[in-house]
């Protein structure tokens, strides 16, 4: 059962309320906010909203029955959206598993890249992104702003794309192994370059390398890294055969 | 402003305008309840009135002063026109406040009976009140005062550091007669203090950006005003006023005949705090309603919204004594933020949600929706808004793409 706001809650859960009532509390009347088992729930009607004013009086685009799970610690933790009513097709096209679990994006990069990475952000960037997307895909019969593949290769080209390397996984791999080990670019000749050129670092990647080093600290790529590497859980039969009568098990790349 | 014969409304802020018109105090009631306590004003300060020497001078205070006066939702329900009897010269020292209570009751009951009023005035706890029998239907309260510059001053010395405000407010201090005081029947003895006038030169400078931009069209069409606190509150008006009749209207049917309803002056005080210039009603709503809501949640206990005009004083008195008021002020504040958010940012602007609808009552709503225009452009015109909103977030650099984690 949700527990009451008004019960004694840790600091930091007290401040995710706050600043999740802060983003939605503005423009979003049928969201509620509860606390369960120390993770704050969002649920009720998402209302996509237009934002230029030229569309205010439109009212909202559509409207979406949604529980978003927002862990205490965020953002080290993604949160989980899940999609109640049948708003959204629950089919692996529109990025919505069949018990309604919504892939927003690719959290990590997103937090790696993005200026602000605050509650408030994820709202209105990926989150309200997903919603418009599945609008504009249901209208127009694209994404606007493109997707990425599915599982381990759709996280690949998301690492690939915020390195500034080739999407290949085991290009990606290599780069964070090197990002994991170094501090900054080796001054060997010996070295190769995380690429496999067969050149050296700073004859071949040196500003992206050295750029890399910046933007993403070790600890982050070694979770990235062990994220790509892991293991992946056997399709259950079912699934298989369902993928296999769709005659396409994973989406192309745009 | 209403919309104009065969003009259709055809954006939100156009309906809310309508709404606020329908709610709003009639003009010509505004009008004679204004001409009613000017004449008080003069029968009270004529050369025969037993306190003519007293300098009676007569004012609004309260919605009427702040231009936020709404029409009573019942059809018998009285409009509560409040004024201040303010005597010039009168000093603690020289009468009790029982003294100048009946002083200035001789004069109300000359008035009523000169008027052929058939209800003699009512001597309530702290002012006279006066019942207009007519159309109209007016209770107003006259409230008896001195001027209390000084103990003003002396009961906010240590209370507030600034010393600067404590001054300005003092100006328009007043000390007012109440039953209940202990110092009721006695001459020198301390008198409640209250500062109607302060409190609407507060209001008003909540809003000087918009008053300011007023007062400079009035005075290109040559109504002259020296400042935006000199401008009458039914010269213009304004957005935070308008928000606030329409809070009022919530609140009013939201707590219909529950005498621990939300007062209005909380009601006003937090909203004009939360005001930050908005230019528009629906801009006004949608920025004051959750910082209400979360002043409201944020108060500590026993909970202080201090009158900004005398912070000694403590609007939200009563809520330790009756957690009622308290409990009802927070289900209100959350309940009105859903529902006027809920048809400023989800709905069309013709089709009020139904807690909406319910809040500014069914009476209401018939009036202005005949007024409401047809939305077939607009709602054809949905998959390019939307495209537009995704160049806006491309524009931006918020994109983001979606993707499938199968794990």
């Amino acid at each position: 059962m949700p527990q009451n706001l008004g019960s004694t809650l840790s600091d930091e859960v007290q401040l995710l309320i706050r600043e999740i009532k802060d983003a939605l509390f503005v423009d979003q009347p049928y969201l509620e906010v509860s606390v369960q088992g120390g993770a704050v729930i969002v649920e009720g009607t998402y209302a996509l909203l237009p934002h230029l004013p030229l569309h205010q009086d439109m009212g909202a685009f559509a409207r979406h029955k949604v529980r978003v799970t927002v862990e205490a610690n965020y953002p080290k933790t993604e949160p989980v959206v899940v999609v109640l009513d049948r708003s959204i097709p629950r089919k692996d096209d529109y990025h919505c598993s069949s018990k309604g679990e919504c892939c927003i994006t690719v959290f990590e990069t997103w937090k790696a890249s993005a200026k602000d990475i605050s509650i408030a952000s994820y709202f209105n960037g990926p989150f309200r992104n997903f919603f418009l997307s599945q609008l504009l895909k249901r209208r127009k019969g694209h994404w606007p702003f493109d997707d990425w593949a599915h599982g381990e290769e759709g996280f690949a080209q998301a690492i690939a794309e915020f390195i500034g390397c080739r999407s290949d996984a085991a290009t990606v791999k290599n780069i964070l192994s090197w990002r994991i080990d170094n501090e900054c670019l080796p001054a060997s000749q010996d070295t190769q370059c995380p690429c496999g050129s067969g050149e050296t670092p700073s004859d071949c990647c040196a500003d992206l390398l050295s750029g890399l080093v910046q933007r993403l600290p070790q600890e982050e790529a070694r979770h990235w890294l062990e994220r790509l590497t892991k293991k992946r859980r056997p399709l259950a039969p079912r699934e298989i055969q369902r993928r296999i009568h769709k005659n396409r098990p994973f989406r192309r790349i745009q | 402003m209403n919309a104009p014969a065969g003009k259709k409304i055809t954006t939100k802020e156009e309906a809310l305008r309508a709404l606020v018109e329908e709610i709003s105090i009639p003009p010509s009631y505004d009008e004679k309840a204004r001409t009613r306590y000017r004449s008080i004003g003069e029968w009270l300060d004529r050369p025969a009135s037993t306190i003519h020497g007293l300098g009676p001078v007569v004012s609004s205070q309260g919605s009427f002063a702040l231009g936020t006066v709404i029409r009573p939702v019942g059809d018998g329900d009285a409009y509560d026109v409040d004024v201040v009897c303010s005597l010039k010269h009168g000093s603690r020292s020289k009468m009790s406040q029982e003294e100048l209570k009946q002083a200035v009751g001789i004069e109300i009951h000359g008035y009523a009976t000169a008027q052929n009023m058939s209800n003699e005035p009512d001597d309530a706890r702290r002012c006279w009140t006066l019942e207009y029998q007519d159309a109209a239907n007016f209770h107003m309260d006259v409230l008896p005062s001195i001027p209390a510059r000084d103990d003003f001053t002396s009961q906010m010395r240590g209370f507030s550091p600034d010393i600067g405000l404590v001054q300005r407010l003092s100006e328009t201090a007043i000390g007012i007669t109440d039953k209940k005081h202990p110092g009721y029947q006695i001459r020198g003895a301390e008198w409640l203090i209250s500062n109607p006038k302060g409190y609407a030169r507060w209001f008003r400078l909540r809003q000087k950006t918009i008053l300011e931009e007023a007062r400079l069209q009035m005075k290109a069409e040559g109504r002259v005003y020296a400042s935006v606190e000199e401008i009458p509150s039914y010269e213009v008006r304004t957005p935070l006023q308008d928000a606030i009749k329409l809070l009022k209207r919530h609140r009013d049917v939201m707590f219909d005949g529950d005498k621990h309803k939300p007062i209005s002056i909380i009601i006003t005080t937090i909203a004009a705090e939360a005001y930050q210039g908005e230019s528009t009603i629906s801009d006004t709503l949608k920025n004051i309603l959750p910082k209400m809501e979360r002043r409201i949640a944020e108060l500590g206990d026993p909970a202080v919204i201090s009158n900004p005009s005398y912070p000694r004083e403590n609007f939200a008195d009563k809520w330790a004594e009756v957690p009622e008021k308290r409990r009802n002020f927070e289900k209100w504040v959350s309940k009105a933020r859903q529902d006027f958010l809920s048809y400023l940012t989800v709905s069309r602007f013709n089709d009020f949600p139904e807690p909406f609808k319910a809040a500014m009552t069914e009476t209401t709503i018939r009036k202005v929706s005949p007024k409401l225009g047809l939305a077939a452009a607009m709602i054809a015109a949905g998959t390019t808004a939307a495209v537009a909103e995704a160049q806006k977030v491309e524009t931006n650099g918020n994109a983001t793409k979606p993707w499938l984690d199968i794990e």
